[in-house]
Protein backbone atom coordinates (compact mmCIF):
# COMPACT_ATOMS: atom_id res chain seq x y z
CA UNK A 1 0.00 0.00 0.00
CA UNK A 2 1.28 3.27 -1.15
CA UNK A 3 1.70 6.63 0.70
CA UNK A 4 -0.46 7.69 -1.94
CA UNK A 5 -3.20 5.00 -1.33
CA UNK A 6 -2.98 5.49 2.44
CA UNK A 7 -3.40 8.93 2.44
CA UNK A 8 -6.51 9.23 -0.01
CA UNK A 9 -8.19 6.67 2.14
CA UNK A 10 -8.06 8.68 4.98
CA UNK A 11 -9.55 11.40 3.16
CA UNK A 12 -12.12 9.49 1.96
CA UNK A 13 -13.07 7.84 5.23
CA UNK A 14 -13.46 11.36 6.86
CA UNK A 15 -15.91 12.35 4.48
CA UNK A 16 -17.88 9.02 4.88
CA UNK A 17 -18.27 9.81 8.14
CA UNK A 18 -18.95 13.42 7.95
CA UNK A 19 -21.80 13.33 5.81
CA UNK A 20 -23.28 10.57 8.06
CA UNK A 21 -22.95 12.76 11.08
CA UNK A 22 -24.42 15.47 8.72
CA UNK A 23 -27.53 13.56 8.07
CA UNK A 24 -27.87 12.44 11.33
CA UNK A 25 -27.91 15.35 13.09
CA UNK A 26 -28.35 18.61 10.78
CA UNK A 27 -31.05 16.51 8.76
CA UNK A 28 -34.65 16.68 10.97
CA UNK A 29 -36.54 13.81 11.22
CA UNK A 30 -39.04 14.26 8.22
CA UNK A 31 -42.66 13.14 8.95
CA UNK A 32 -43.97 10.49 6.16
CA UNK A 33 -40.95 9.08 5.70
CA UNK A 34 -39.76 5.54 6.90
CA UNK A 35 -38.10 5.62 10.44
CA UNK A 36 -34.39 5.46 10.51
CA UNK A 37 -33.97 5.77 6.54
CA UNK A 38 -31.38 8.15 6.06
CA UNK A 39 -29.90 9.39 2.85
CA UNK A 40 -26.96 8.10 2.47
CA UNK A 41 -25.10 10.76 1.17
CA UNK A 42 -21.38 8.51 2.25
CA UNK A 43 -23.04 6.10 -0.23
CA UNK A 44 -21.76 8.02 -2.70
CA UNK A 45 -18.01 8.05 -0.75
CA UNK A 46 -18.10 4.11 -1.21
CA UNK A 47 -19.43 4.10 -4.61
CA UNK A 48 -16.27 6.54 -5.73
CA UNK A 49 -13.68 4.34 -4.04
CA UNK A 50 -15.16 1.21 -5.14
CA UNK A 51 -14.37 2.72 -8.48
CA UNK A 52 -10.93 3.62 -7.70
CA UNK A 53 -9.79 1.39 -5.42
CA UNK A 54 -12.02 -1.28 -5.73
CA UNK A 55 -13.24 -3.92 -3.30
CA UNK A 56 -10.65 -3.70 -0.47
CA UNK A 57 -10.96 -0.08 -0.59
CA UNK A 58 -14.16 0.57 0.01
CA UNK A 59 -14.61 -2.42 2.36
CA UNK A 60 -12.34 -0.31 4.72
CA UNK A 61 -14.44 2.96 4.67
CA UNK A 62 -17.26 0.48 5.51
CA UNK A 63 -15.26 -1.00 8.19
CA UNK A 64 -14.52 3.06 9.43
CA UNK A 65 -18.17 3.58 9.39
CA UNK A 66 -19.31 0.64 11.13
CA UNK A 67 -16.70 0.99 14.32
CA UNK A 68 -17.40 4.80 14.24
CA UNK A 69 -20.99 4.01 14.71
CA UNK A 70 -20.17 0.94 16.88
CA UNK A 71 -18.44 3.53 18.98
CA UNK A 72 -20.63 6.64 18.96
CA UNK A 73 -24.00 4.47 18.68
CA UNK A 74 -23.37 0.95 20.55
CA UNK A 75 -23.14 -2.22 19.26
CA UNK A 76 -26.45 -2.62 17.62
CA UNK A 77 -25.88 0.27 15.23
CA UNK A 78 -22.49 -1.03 14.89
CA UNK A 79 -23.62 -4.50 13.49
CA UNK A 80 -26.41 -3.01 11.33
CA UNK A 81 -24.32 -0.29 9.19
CA UNK A 82 -21.69 -3.37 8.77
CA UNK A 83 -24.29 -5.53 7.13
CA UNK A 84 -25.59 -2.84 5.19
CA UNK A 85 -22.09 -1.62 4.18
CA UNK A 86 -21.06 -5.02 2.88
CA UNK A 87 -24.51 -6.02 1.19
CA UNK A 88 -24.03 -2.63 -0.82
CA UNK A 89 -20.44 -2.66 -1.22
CA UNK A 90 -20.89 -6.30 -2.90
CA UNK A 91 -23.34 -4.99 -5.33
CA UNK A 92 -21.41 -2.03 -6.29
CA UNK A 93 -18.24 -3.83 -6.79
CA UNK A 94 -19.89 -6.20 -8.99
CA UNK A 95 -21.87 -4.03 -10.97
CA UNK A 96 -19.08 -1.51 -11.29
CA UNK A 97 -17.16 -3.81 -13.50
CA UNK A 98 -20.28 -3.57 -16.16
CA UNK A 99 -20.50 0.48 -15.57
CA UNK A 100 -21.77 1.80 -18.62
CA UNK A 101 -23.05 -1.85 -20.23
CA UNK A 102 -26.08 -2.72 -18.21
CA UNK A 103 -26.19 0.01 -15.28
CA UNK A 104 -24.52 3.42 -15.17
CA UNK A 105 -23.70 5.19 -11.67
CA UNK A 106 -27.70 5.92 -11.64
CA UNK A 107 -28.80 2.51 -11.49
CA UNK A 108 -25.85 1.28 -9.24
CA UNK A 109 -27.09 4.10 -6.94
CA UNK A 110 -30.12 3.03 -6.41
CA UNK A 111 -29.02 -0.79 -6.29
CA UNK A 112 -26.83 0.17 -3.65
CA UNK A 113 -29.41 2.02 -1.35
CA UNK A 114 -31.19 -1.07 -1.96
CA UNK A 115 -28.71 -3.80 -0.66
CA UNK A 116 -27.95 -1.55 1.84
CA UNK A 117 -31.70 -1.21 3.24
CA UNK A 118 -31.73 -4.81 2.82
CA UNK A 119 -28.87 -6.12 4.84
CA UNK A 120 -30.00 -3.69 7.37
CA UNK A 121 -33.19 -4.92 8.05
CA UNK A 122 -31.85 -8.73 7.96
CA UNK A 123 -29.49 -7.50 10.49
CA UNK A 124 -32.54 -6.14 12.15
CA UNK A 125 -34.17 -9.64 12.04
CA UNK A 126 -30.98 -10.96 12.89
CA UNK A 127 -30.70 -9.59 15.94
CA UNK A 128 -34.31 -9.05 17.23
CA UNK A 129 -34.90 -12.78 15.81
CA UNK A 130 -38.16 -11.86 14.51
CA UNK A 131 -38.08 -12.51 10.36
CA UNK A 132 -41.79 -10.62 10.29
CA UNK A 133 -39.92 -7.43 10.56
CA UNK A 134 -39.11 -7.98 6.77
CA UNK A 135 -42.32 -6.64 6.27
CA UNK A 136 -41.03 -3.09 6.52
CA UNK A 137 -38.94 -3.45 3.50
CA UNK A 138 -41.54 -2.29 1.37
CA UNK A 139 -41.29 1.70 3.26
CA UNK A 140 -37.33 1.44 2.69
CA UNK A 141 -38.16 0.02 -0.69
CA UNK A 142 -39.52 3.46 -2.07
CA UNK A 143 -37.10 5.73 -0.43
CA UNK A 144 -34.28 3.79 -1.27
CA UNK A 145 -34.89 3.99 -4.86
CA UNK A 146 -35.33 7.65 -4.83
CA UNK A 147 -32.02 7.98 -2.47
CA UNK A 148 -30.16 6.16 -4.75
CA UNK A 149 -31.06 7.64 -7.90
CA UNK A 150 -29.80 10.84 -5.82
CA UNK A 151 -26.82 9.46 -4.52
CA UNK A 152 -25.97 7.32 -7.72
CA UNK A 153 -26.69 10.75 -10.04
CA UNK A 154 -24.55 12.86 -8.25
CA UNK A 155 -21.44 10.50 -9.25
CA UNK A 156 -23.09 9.70 -12.62
CA UNK A 157 -22.05 14.29 -12.51
CA UNK A 158 -18.99 13.82 -10.59
CA UNK A 159 -17.04 10.85 -11.22
CA UNK A 160 -16.51 12.11 -15.12
CA UNK A 161 -14.85 15.39 -13.13
CA UNK A 162 -12.74 13.69 -10.57
CA UNK A 163 -11.45 11.32 -13.19
CA UNK A 164 -10.29 14.16 -15.03
CA UNK A 165 -8.15 15.85 -12.21
CA UNK A 166 -6.92 12.27 -10.97
CA UNK A 167 -5.10 12.59 -14.07
CA UNK A 168 -6.61 9.09 -14.86
CA UNK A 169 -4.78 7.77 -12.06
CA UNK A 170 -6.77 4.59 -10.83
CA UNK A 171 -5.71 3.03 -7.51
CA UNK A 172 -6.32 -0.34 -7.83
CA UNK B 1 -26.96 22.35 -20.84
CA UNK B 2 -23.61 20.83 -20.22
CA UNK B 3 -24.71 18.68 -17.62
CA UNK B 4 -27.79 17.41 -18.90
CA UNK B 5 -26.64 15.99 -21.89
CA UNK B 6 -24.13 14.33 -19.95
CA UNK B 7 -26.85 12.74 -18.02
CA UNK B 8 -28.98 11.77 -20.86
CA UNK B 9 -25.61 10.10 -22.32
CA UNK B 10 -24.35 7.85 -19.70
CA UNK B 11 -28.48 6.53 -18.62
CA UNK B 12 -28.05 2.63 -19.48
CA UNK B 13 -31.48 1.38 -20.64
CA UNK B 14 -30.65 -1.16 -17.52
CA UNK B 15 -30.89 1.78 -15.36
CA UNK B 16 -34.18 2.61 -16.36
CA UNK B 17 -35.26 -1.10 -16.21
CA UNK B 18 -34.00 -1.21 -12.98
CA UNK B 19 -35.85 1.40 -11.69
CA UNK B 20 -38.91 0.77 -13.16
CA UNK B 21 -38.90 -3.27 -12.11
CA UNK B 22 -38.19 -1.48 -8.40
CA UNK B 23 -41.30 0.58 -8.37
CA UNK B 24 -43.44 -2.16 -9.49
CA UNK B 25 -42.40 -4.17 -7.10
CA UNK B 26 -42.93 -1.85 -4.15
CA UNK B 27 -46.17 -1.08 -5.63
CA UNK B 28 -46.89 -5.12 -5.66
CA UNK B 29 -45.82 -5.67 -1.73
CA UNK B 30 -48.35 -2.18 -0.91
CA UNK B 31 -51.05 -4.24 -2.83
CA UNK B 32 -50.55 -7.41 -1.34
CA UNK B 33 -50.95 -5.81 2.31
CA UNK B 34 -54.36 -3.96 1.15
CA UNK B 35 -56.29 -7.10 0.85
CA UNK B 36 -58.78 -7.48 3.69
CA UNK B 37 -57.81 -4.85 5.54
CA UNK B 38 -60.89 -4.41 7.28
CA UNK B 39 -60.72 -7.33 9.16
CA UNK B 40 -59.57 -8.26 12.86
CA UNK B 41 -56.45 -7.57 13.88
CA UNK B 42 -54.14 -9.48 16.39
CA UNK B 43 -51.15 -7.97 17.88
CA UNK B 44 -48.45 -10.20 18.33
CA UNK B 45 -45.28 -8.96 20.74
CA UNK B 46 -41.55 -10.78 20.45
CA UNK B 47 -39.28 -11.10 22.60
CA UNK B 48 -35.91 -12.24 21.66
CA UNK B 49 -38.04 -13.94 18.42
CA UNK B 50 -40.64 -16.08 21.10
CA UNK B 51 -44.32 -14.95 21.14
CA UNK B 52 -44.92 -13.58 24.53
CA UNK B 53 -48.21 -11.72 24.50
CA UNK B 54 -51.09 -12.51 21.63
CA UNK B 55 -54.35 -10.54 21.65
CA UNK B 56 -56.95 -9.15 19.54
CA UNK B 57 -56.73 -5.56 19.26
CA UNK B 58 -60.31 -4.97 20.10
CA UNK B 59 -59.89 -6.73 22.96
CA UNK B 60 -56.72 -5.29 23.87
CA UNK B 61 -58.08 -1.92 23.74
CA UNK B 62 -56.09 0.34 26.51
CA UNK B 63 -53.76 -2.43 27.74
CA UNK B 64 -50.07 -1.43 28.72
CA UNK B 65 -47.16 -4.19 28.37
CA UNK B 66 -43.87 -3.45 29.74
CA UNK B 67 -40.74 -5.36 28.45
CA UNK B 68 -37.05 -5.31 29.02
CA UNK B 69 -37.32 -1.36 29.28
CA UNK B 70 -40.04 -0.82 26.46
CA UNK B 71 -43.41 0.20 26.97
CA UNK B 72 -46.11 -0.51 24.61
CA UNK B 73 -49.45 0.99 24.66
CA UNK B 74 -52.31 -0.68 22.91
CA UNK B 75 -54.93 1.46 21.62
CA UNK B 76 -58.45 0.99 19.45
CA UNK B 77 -56.78 1.80 16.27
CA UNK B 78 -53.95 0.69 16.68
CA UNK B 79 -50.25 -0.14 18.87
CA UNK B 80 -47.46 1.62 19.65
CA UNK B 81 -44.07 1.95 21.66
CA UNK B 82 -44.71 5.18 23.87
CA UNK B 83 -41.11 4.90 26.03
CA UNK B 84 -38.07 2.40 25.62
CA UNK B 85 -34.66 3.28 27.17
CA UNK B 86 -32.52 2.00 24.14
CA UNK B 87 -30.33 4.51 22.38
CA UNK B 88 -32.05 5.90 19.30
CA UNK B 89 -35.60 5.61 20.36
CA UNK B 90 -36.71 4.43 16.51
CA UNK B 91 -39.27 2.23 18.29
CA UNK B 92 -40.68 5.10 19.74
CA UNK B 93 -40.84 7.53 16.36
CA UNK B 94 -42.20 4.60 14.56
CA UNK B 95 -45.32 5.75 15.67
CA UNK B 96 -48.26 3.59 15.83
CA UNK B 97 -48.97 0.28 13.65
CA UNK B 98 -52.90 0.56 12.49
CA UNK B 99 -52.51 -2.15 9.17
CA UNK B 100 -51.97 -5.66 8.89
CA UNK B 101 -48.87 -6.91 8.07
CA UNK B 102 -47.37 -3.98 9.79
CA UNK B 103 -44.29 -4.75 11.79
CA UNK B 104 -41.99 -2.79 14.21
CA UNK B 105 -38.91 -3.81 16.64
CA UNK B 106 -36.74 -2.07 19.24
CA UNK B 107 -33.90 -3.96 17.74
CA UNK B 108 -31.61 -3.21 20.70
CA UNK B 109 -34.18 -4.80 22.90
CA UNK B 110 -35.21 -7.62 20.82
CA UNK B 111 -38.56 -6.83 21.14
CA UNK B 112 -40.75 -7.08 18.17
CA UNK B 113 -44.06 -6.06 17.46
CA UNK B 114 -46.34 -7.67 14.71
CA UNK B 115 -50.09 -6.73 13.71
CA UNK B 116 -51.25 -9.88 11.58
CA UNK B 117 -55.20 -10.63 10.66
CA UNK B 118 -56.93 -12.58 13.00
CA UNK B 119 -58.25 -15.44 11.49
CA UNK B 120 -61.73 -15.54 9.41
CA UNK B 121 -64.09 -15.36 12.56
CA UNK B 122 -67.04 -15.40 9.48
CA UNK B 123 -66.47 -19.22 8.58
CA UNK B 124 -69.29 -21.27 10.30
CA UNK B 125 -67.63 -24.01 12.58
CA UNK B 126 -71.34 -25.61 13.38
CA UNK B 127 -74.70 -25.77 12.82
CA UNK B 128 -77.27 -26.74 14.65
CA UNK B 129 -80.86 -27.07 14.43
Amino acid sequence: MTARKVSLLGILGAISLVLGLFESILLPDIPFLPVGAKPGLSNVVIMYTAGVMGFPGAVYIVLIKAVFALITRGATAGFMSFCGGMLSTAAVCILIKFRGKIFSFLGIGVMSAVMHNMGQLLAACIISGTFALLNYGKYLLIFAIITGAVTGGMLLILMPRLEKISDGFIYK
Amino acid sequence: MKVEREIKQSVTKGDILLIISLVALSVFLFALSFFGSNKELTVRVYSSSELVWESELSKAQGEKLFLDGCEIIIEKDGVYFSNSDCPDQLCVKRGKLRNSGDTMACVPKKVAVVLTHSKDKSKIDALTY
